[in-house]
């Protein structure tokens, strides 16, 4: 594994990430992209933008009929089972495919990286490989099964080939695309590859040359899928302009064009004769449509959601089709119209003679068809046979002003509270109205922000940098921290990383007893214990991931050898060395208040750190400023009754005396230029 | 000269058409280095709805008894003089707006080549600054009668900046020569638009499609001119489409897609949505040149046409199909923005008309074609005995003013033209 790290010195700093989840995410969080299904074992892959791939087993069809109107999974009465998931991915997986006989998926993500599994039952060591040649996206795969080659097209506008029984190694690079490539297909001997993307023309490949056989034009805006047939002498292609095209290689042409969508088309399938396309995307229409005439098109069914992919769970025989949506739920349904009339007996009347309308229709001269458009025809099914539910994915995050909490709102509405520094969810708040929510838990206070928040896999995601990771210094008091001592600060990051890195040896050894412990080791003395399954991971300044282990795994062997050469210097910096920079200074200046009248109002400058409290800046003009003048008597005073003798105003707005400087900075001096407080006394 | 206004008297009196007989052609004089200004006032004369609203200011100001004394009124002076003259040509001197100009803004102040387009749009700002604090000032004083409630009122005013050209690599931020009010509760939209707005103002939309879940996010931005770039040997129409060419979001670039919660690949096009009844193009010819730390300029060749209908409008725009006519043109002669000089082409009835500062002559219809600007790069190395062709072409057409058919048609005060013209003192 360790080859494929590659440590890269220059270019942007390193930064550290991880994930918030449940030890196991038995259900799928978000939009599923990819499906694959190994029918010889009745397994099914999914993986999408939670960037779990997970394996189903599901039942043969016949016991899929008895358990309609969906499953519960894990359930014990449930057909379809959670087996297993394939945790490495760190973005969205956006293809797959099954090869090496069954016993090999490949898989392409966002996250710039195809990865290789090794999905034999009963092995418990899934991960074999990450090829990491792409330097974007990897949008899609496919497969060569004659050869046993394995073909990966990505935005950085490369196509390249894999020897799947050479341990992946890379033997071609096919270069020509001059954009990104959003669709790929590939004959089974591999004597033809085609790639296609926003650059709109469909360019083909010859692999054993390498070399650019021809472009197809005609698409007018990016092109989303393509299949090809056997003998690669007919291709089909899909894209965002709506349309379907079929080609005719031998002639380099368009023969016929499908515009039975209304939108983007996402996804294609073809039945292994070459005979029928299915098709779907952003219209959440399901489309069939004979290849011999474009227009016959029928609407099998119409899904809830956009559809990002679709899946023929046999290609011989088509009888039902495994569909992706932008929701979590992954659905089959059936295809087949006599199945339909079968169940349709035991089933609810509508549907009944909803089928029976379709199979009369399709089994009719296709005459009835022909003028009706196919967003105004009544779909064939109205009912998936299986239904694996998802689970809900974040859709909305907030940031509290305490800079430790996390407001979600997720994808069936409900608003949840996450602590950051315990990477966990706290509190379910239910449906609830998400800006109340944040309203209620927001305080008048300003802390620098040390981390950035993401919720694109539908899970909350923290990345720290090392800009900001560090520069939030806090008094103990402002985190909550139950502490003896008032004047400790606080650093939020450093906490962070002592709670992310506590298992690894390096961090261990520096850490220490409350009793012995100096100031800036007293700073990420609180740290809190992370759920051991929490995902961390590595990556470059753009994002691009270098490594990925378990917190609770950072004390193994190999993953520790592996983060001492891939850590970050300023990890190591600030765990291993306890070094944490110094506490801001903020520059400010005090004056008498206009309504005291003063004769000559005398301007002082002075520096505080940025976390010094009003009532600090009081005892100071109550001591050092008033002192001086002859009307008042000064004796001492403790600092919590100091507002008992004078006010503090910044823009007229009167301070609270446990408020600090950086606060009144950007809740009430809200501009560029140095801090003007006024102090007035009080009688 | 006088002779050369005799001529032109001649000239336009056998074109003329009789019911329009009461137009005045006067040429500006020259204060040092002010055609810059001179050139944009007689471009403005000759905007027919612009010269209308600003001779109505004059007759209300008049009206109410009020005396003022802003470059509002200074413009409205030198409207009102030009359009009150006895004799159909001559020359006049601008030098109240002037002296106001350069008091008014330091940038102006001195004897200095500036941007006719900075120029412009400072003083189209102003303007509409100065008619906001008026309504502003208006309604406090009902206000202090009714029951209206007092608040802060602070109005930012896009930033007016005169002087040397801005740098043109980037010209997305300077589009917006727009105006926006912020922070009053009774401060309400018929407030912030006036009659700047109502003459210049469009509106464009920026479209972002990802294009992985294909949804489009639009923004809408005001304008009261577009800015657009320039190529060789190429036109207007071609210079608008670059200008709402799609532009693909990828790399290290990429868009983060509010549907996708994540980072993806988008397109991204600028249209414009509601075209202006007066559209002000500003061709973006003087271009910062990071080697030699100055501005130069593009003499390209951009033919421009006299009738122009946008094409580069989104579908639910407005008056989409709005034709425009050509009513004048800021004409930039010289090689480098910061020497040269500035003249302006007019349509005034039937025929054309050059202004050069105080010199003021026909122009045949034909002869348009030779401001578009010059089709070799190599503009400045002529051969020395071959002198009067880079002259010409070093001409090229800066500032195009189009004025909307339809609304030349519908405008209601078009008809009281005579009237306000003929009426003075």
């Amino acid at each position: 594994m360790s080859s494929c790290v590659n440590t890269s010195q220059t270019g942007p700093k390193k930064k550290i990430s991880f994930i918030i989840r449940d030890e196991h995410e038995y259900s799928n969080r978000s939009a599923v992209s990819a499906l694959q299904y190994d029918a010889q074992n009745g397994r099914l892959f999914t993986g999408g933008s939670d960037t779990i791939i997970r394996t189903w087993s599901v039942p043969h069809h016949k016991d899929a009929f008895s358990a309609r109107g969906g499953v519960r999974s894990p359930g014990k009465n449930s057909p379809v089972q959670y087996q297993g998931s394939l945790e490495q991915h760190t973005d969205w997986v956006n293809d797959m495919i099954l090869c090496g006989h069954g016993k090999i998926l490949i898989s392409a993500s966002n996250d710039t990286t195809v990865k290789v599994w090794n999905i034999e039952r009963d092995n418990k060591h899934g991960f074999i490989d990450c090829i990491r040649t792409h330097k974007d996206y990897v949008s899609c795969l496919a497969y060569a099964p004659i050869v046993e080659k394995a073909v990966s097209a990505s935005f950085d506008h490369n196509i390249f080939v894999y020897d799947i029984n050479a341990n992946f190694k890379t033997v071609n690079n096919l270069i020509g695309c001059k954009d990104s490539i959003y669709s790929l297909a590939t004959t089974p001997n591999l004597s033809l590859v085609l790639g296609a993307g926003t650059e709109k023309c469909i360019r083909l490949f010859d692999p054993r040359t390498n070399e650019k056989i021809m472009k197809l034009r005609g698409h007018t805006d990016n092109v989303r899928a393509l299949v090809v047939n056997d003998d690669g002498t007919r291709a089909l292609s899909a894209g965002s302009d709506a349309t379907i095209r079929l080609w005719d290689i031998g002639q380099q042409r368009c023969i016929a064009t499908c515009i039975a969508h209304e939108e983007g088309v996402w996804t294609l399938q073809v039945d292994s004769s070459f005979t029928t396309v299915y098709s779907a995307g952003k219209d959440k229409m399901v489309v069939k449509t004979p290849l011999y005439d474009f227009t016959k098109s029928q609407l099998l069914f119409k899904e809830e959601a956009p559809v990002k992919k679709l899946l023929l769970s046999e290609k011989d025989n088509p009888v039902s089709l495994w569909v992706g949506t932008w929701k979590s739920d992954i659905k089959r349904w059936s295809i087949r119209p006599s199945a339909q009339l079968s169940i349709g007996g035991d089933e609810d009347g509508p549907s009944t003679s909803n089928a029976n309308h379709s199979v009369s229709a399709s089994s009719s001269p296709p005459v009835t068809f022909k003028y009706i458009r196919v967003k105004d025809q009544k779909g064939q099914q109205s009912t998936p046979e299986l239904v694996i539910p998802g689970a809900p994915a974040i859709k909305k995050h907030a940031m509290l002003s305490d800079k430790r909490h996390v407001l979600t709102r997720d994808s069936d509405g409900n608003v949840a509270l996450y602590d950051v520094l315990a990477a966990r969810k706290i509190k379910d708040y239910g449906k609830r109205i998400f800006e109340e929510v944040v309203d209620e838990n927001s305080r008048q206070v300003y802390i620098p922000s040390w981390f950035v928040v993401d919720s694109k896999s539908g899970m909350l995601q923290i990345t720290l940098d090392e800009l900001d990771a560090l520069s939030s210094w806090l008094s103990s008091k402002d985190a909550g921290f139950d502490d003896n001592d008032r004047e400790t600060k606080l650093n939020y990051g450093g906490m962070m990383l002592r709670s992310l890195f506590e298992r690894w040896p390096p961090c261990k050894m520096t850490n220490v007893d409350a009793a012995d412990a100096d100031d800036v080791q007293k700073a990420t003395l609180n740290f809190i214990s992370l759920p051991e399954h929490t995902p961390l991971i590595i990556c470059e300044g753009n994002g691009r991931p270098l490594y990925r282990l378990l917190v609770g795994d950072a004390g193994k062997e190999f993953e520790a050898n592996e983060l001492a050469q891939i850590a970050p210097m300023w990890v190591i910096d600030a765990i291993e060395r306890n070094q944490l920079p110094k506490f801001n200074k903020m520059p400010f200046y005090l004056l008498p208040h206009p309504s005291t009248n003063p004769k000559q109002p005398k301007k002082d400058r002075l520096s505080a750190t940025e976390m010094l409290q009003v009532k600090k800046v009081m005892e100071h003009v109550y001591e050092k400023i008033l002192s001086t003048n002859d009307d008042i008597t000064v004796g001492s005073i403790p600092l919590n009754q100091i507002h008992t003798k004078m006010e503090m105003y910044c823009n007229d707005q009167r301070l609270e005396p446990d408020m600090d400087l950086r606060t009144v900075k950007h809740l009430y001096w809200k501009q560029s230029g140095e801090l003007l407080l006024h102090y007035k006394p009080v009688k | 000269g006088a002779t050369g206004s005799s001529q032109l008297e001649k000239e336009i009196s056998t074109t003329e058409s009789v019911n329009n007989a009461n137009e005045h052609y006067y040429g500006l004089v020259n204060f040092g280095n002010t055609c810059y200004c001179n050139s944009v006032i007689q471009a403005l004369f000759f905007c027919r709805p612009f010269r209308e609203k600003v001779l109505n200011y004059k007759q209300t100001l008049k009206k109410s008894g009020a005396s003022k004394d802003n470059l509002v009124t200074c413009l409205a002076d030198l409207f009102h003089s030009i359009a009150s003259q006895k004799r159909r040509v001559g020359t006049i001197a601008p030098k109240r707006f002037i002296t106001k100009l350069k008091k008014e803004n330091e940038l102006f102040d001195n004897y200095m080549q500036q941007d006719a387009h900075e120029f412009f749009n400072y003083l189209i700002n102003t303007i509409s600054e100065t008619l906001i604090q008026e309504k502003i000032a208006e309604r406090e004083k009902a206000s202090r009668h009714g029951t209206l409630k007092k608040g802060n009122v602070t109005v930012n005013l896009a930033p007016a900046t005169a002087g040397l050209p801005r740098s043109d690599e980037k010209g997305t931020s300077e589009r917006n020569g727009g105006i926006t009010v912020e922070g009053n509760e009774f401060l309400n939209k018929s407030d912030t638009t006036t009659w700047i707005h109502e003459i210049f103002q469009g509106i464009l939309t920026n479209e972002t499609r990802c294009l992985s879940c294909e949804t489009v996010s639009s923004k809408d931005e005001d304008f009261l001119d577009l800015s657009i770039d320039v190529e060789q040997n190429t036109s207007i129409s071609h210079c608008l489409r670059v200008f709402s060419e799609t532009e693909t979001l990828c790399g290290d670039q990429k868009y983060f897609c509010e549907t996708c919660s994540s980072k993806q690949e988008a397109q991204k096009r600028m249209r414009i949505k509601k075209p202006p009844q007066l559209l002000a193009l500003h061709l973006k010819r003087f271009k910062f040149v990071e080697p030699l730390n100055r501005h130069t300029k593009l003499s390209y060749r951009v033919v421009f046409p006299l009738e122009l209908r946008l094409f580069n409008v989104s579908d639910d725009a407005e008056y989409g199909d709005r034709m425009y006519d050509l009513v004048a043109t800021v004409v930039h002669c010289g090689a480098t923005p910061n020497r040269g000089h500035y003249i302006t082409l007019v349509k005034s009835n039937s025929f054309w008309l050059v202004f050069d500062d105080d010199i003021v002559e026909k122009l045949e219809v034909s002869s348009m074609e030779e401001f578009s600007g010059m089709s070799t790069d190599a503009n400045i190395q002529m051969p020395p005995g071959n002198q009067s062709a880079p002259q010409k072409n070093s001409e090229s057409a800066y500032i195009l003013f189009y004025q909307a058919r339809d609304y030349a048609a519908d405008d209601p005060n078009h008809n009281h033209k005579g009237k306000n013209s003929t009426h003075s003192v």
